[in-house]
């Protein structure tokens, strides 16, 4: 390039440089398009971890989806088999009521992943706001809500959740709100964080040199460049809510039956754990490999994500 | 004639695109059990200077001086302390943001960190007109398009993200973000300073190109005195949040009269070994003095090689000295 800035040149020269760099070849030249998702997508692939973890979630989603269309009704109750060992009519058993366990476990998880799903896309959302209006506004919004926040970590969780559920009542949604409004805390730290750090750079003041206005700021500027470590909490959320859900249907104040829930299942089995521990076995399993298919996924992605951009 | 030669025989006739008046900002420091304000940052203590149509004022000085805080003034994207910034006559404090925004924009000094690594560049330049106009980006193609080629890249970019460029290409979408809303001033803070030298001279070159076709104001931040030399019609120099000189380039540059440009000046190498022998120059001595208790009278005295019981206690207004140009301000009680 010609267009050398000399400090002995006064501006005439300029004139004659400009030409030389208007048109330079060189900044057409931009390297192959790869998006941050396929980079991610790729790290993913390697950790095998990570990959049986999700052939895992995608196993259990499938059963969730589709396996309610292959068993019994998990509330029709045999008049005269109770408590009885797999057989091949009946392959996890059938349990002191005299219904089938595996209608019960298939139904159990459909049941469970929903309400783990739509806790966590509750609690996700709650999360982001008060994390966000909290990080942008900081002064006594921030003091305010994250005391807030300390003080509801500082309690054990199942008791806040049981304090909850007690007053939001039983059933379905009274779990799913439950699980919501306990849930959120972590989230809400972890956006609050991001947006204390990414409101100070340079593009976001670009944006409002711009004249952007703060909701777009904090929705199209920011929330996006702090959102890798709240896919994270999701994947990780999701077994977490599924987790708590079977504990507070075991307690007796979540899932009523005849319902099937995992929780509720185990609960049931604990009376019979020396003669049938295959009541236990089974509903145990399917909570276990659930809730461990979502902690590795969750593990996989804070990997796969948790590289500087670029 | 160019634009550029108009704007600096108007420069005394015509009302200048954007003037600021004694402005100061001060930023308080928090301290103590109760975060109570104990002390103030003089980050810019009384500033006054103005931009004509199509001419470009440098403003240099050391890390610290207050000239990116001044800019930033200037844009309202800090609030004066006191003090106050007209566009084309008119009080910014008192102007609705859209329409400050629309005629004053920023170019910033770091070009990986002034773009959104989410967004594509496309997206990126077609937010000013979503912001302004109201356009959805499907509706804009053809303006970013050719945004993307007045600054020498190609309209095929606009799919790609911030990270697949070089930091001389990611300036010149920062530079085509600011022209997206036609602006009359722009104030560029420090543009080039963040790229290698060989790509320095593509955008410099770039950016006056631009200010020929469209004839905006600039308000060129730099520390680098060739890059301002080269690019400037009239240069400001600042120390400690003051405004110490400011004239037409060729004055400060070949007629510096404050000891402090002197110093700055002679510390500029000079690319031709026999002159660069001769060249005499002035080791400041000491450190900036901390912007939170800045010296009495005049704010350089404690460096200085000149400094008198006067330059202690009376502060030295700007003012021209005999025989100089009318435009050529400096504020010394013995100037060189």
């Amino acid at each position: 390039m010609n267009g050398r800035i000399d400090a002995d040149t006064e501006s005439g020269a300029g004139s004659a440089a400009i030409a030389g760099a208007s048109l330079d070849s060189s900044l057409l030249d931009v390297g192959p398009s790869r998006s941050l998702f396929q980079d991610a997508w790729r790290r993913f692939k390697r950790n095998k971890l990570a990959m049986f973890g999700l052939f895992l979630v995608g196993f259990l989603v499938i059963v969730a989806i589709v396996g309610p269309f292959l068993v019994d009704d998990p509330t029709k109750l045999s008049k005269t088999v109770f408590r009885e060992p797999p057989t091949n009519q009946h392959p996890f058993g059938v349990d002191h009521r005299g219904a089938d366990v595996l209608a019960r476990v298939v139904h159990g998880i459909r049941l469970s992943m929903f309400i783990g799903f739509i806790a966590t896309v509750l609690q996700t959302v709650i999360g982001i706001f008060i994390g966000a209006v909290a990080g942008w506004y900081g002064r006594w919004v921030d003091t305010i809500s994250m005391r807030f926040v300390d003080i509801m970590l500082g309690i054990p969780y199942i008791i806040l959740a049981y304090a909850f559920i007690t007053v939001l009542g039983r059933g379905v949604p009274a779990v799913i709100l439950t699980l919501a409004l306990t849930a959120w805390l972590q989230t809400a730290r972890t956006v609050r964080a991001g947006f204390i750090q990414v409101k100070e750079l340079e593009y976001v003041e670009a944006a409002r040199a711009l004249g952007v206005g703060s909701v777009r700021i904090m929705v199209r500027h920011i929330l996006p460049n702090v959102f890798q470590p709240v896919v994270v909490l999701m994947a990780v959320g999701v077994g977490a809510a599924i987790l708590s859900e079977a504990a507070l249907s075991f307690l007796g104040v979540g899932i009523q039956p005849p319902e099937p829930s995992l929780g509720l299942m185990i609960n049931d089995a604990r009376s019979f754990l020396g003669s049938d521990p295959y009541l236990l076995f089974f509903p145990g399993l399917a909570i276990v490999l659930t809730v461990l298919g979502f902690l590795l996924v969750g593990d996989g992605l804070r990997d796969a994500l948790d590289v500087k951009d670029n | 004639m160019t634009v550029t030669d108009e704007a600096v025989d108007a420069a005394t006739t015509t009302a200048p695109v954007m003037s600021a008046v004694d402005v100061v900002k001060e930023f308080p420091v928090h301290g103590g059990v109760f975060g109570r304000t104990i002390a103030k940052v003089h980050a810019v203590s009384g500033v006054s200077m103005s931009v004509h149509r199509g001419e470009t004022l440098g403003i240099v000085g050391e890390s610290g001086c207050g000239k990116s805080t001044f800019g930033r003034v200037v844009l309202r994207l800090l609030t004066a302390t006191a003090g106050r910034v007209e566009l084309g006559g008119e009080d910014t404090a008192t102007m609705p943001n859209k329409q400050l925004r629309r005629r004053a924009q920023m170019v910033f000094q770091d070009p990986y960190a002034s773009l959104n690594p989410r967004m594509t560049i496309g997206e990126v330049l077609s937010e000013p007109y979503l912001v302004h106009q109201g356009k959805k980006q499907k509706e804009v193609v053809d303006e970013v398009g050719e945004l993307l080629q007045t600054v020498g890249l190609s309209p095929e970019h606009r799919s790609r993200y911030p990270h697949e460029f070089s930091g001389g290409q990611r300036q010149r979408i920062g530079i085509a973000r600011a022209l997206a809303v036609d602006p009359e001033v722009i104030v560029l803070d420090e543009p080039v300073s963040a790229l290698d030298v060989s790509i320095q001279a593509g955008v410099v070159n770039l950016l006056e190109r631009l200010q020929d076709e469209r004839g905006m104001a600039y308000l060129f931040i730099a520390h680098d005195l060739s890059v301002v030399r080269h690019i400037s019609d009239r240069v400001a120099v600042m120390y400690l949040g003051k405004n110490v000189e400011i004239g037409p380039k060729s004055e400060i540059y070949n007629r510096p009269r404050h000891p402090y440009t002197y110093a700055l000046l002679s510390a500029v190498p000079i690319p031709d070994p026999k002159k660069e022998k001769e060249r005499r120059r002035i080791v400041l001595t000491g450190e900036v003095p901390s912007p939170i208790d800045p010296p009495s009278g005049c704010r350089f005295r404690t460096r200085c090689w000149k400094a008198t019981d006067e330059c202690t206690t009376d502060e030295p207004p700007l003012r021209v000295v005999a025989g100089d140009d009318p435009g050529h301000l400096v504020a010394c009680h013995h100037p060189e």
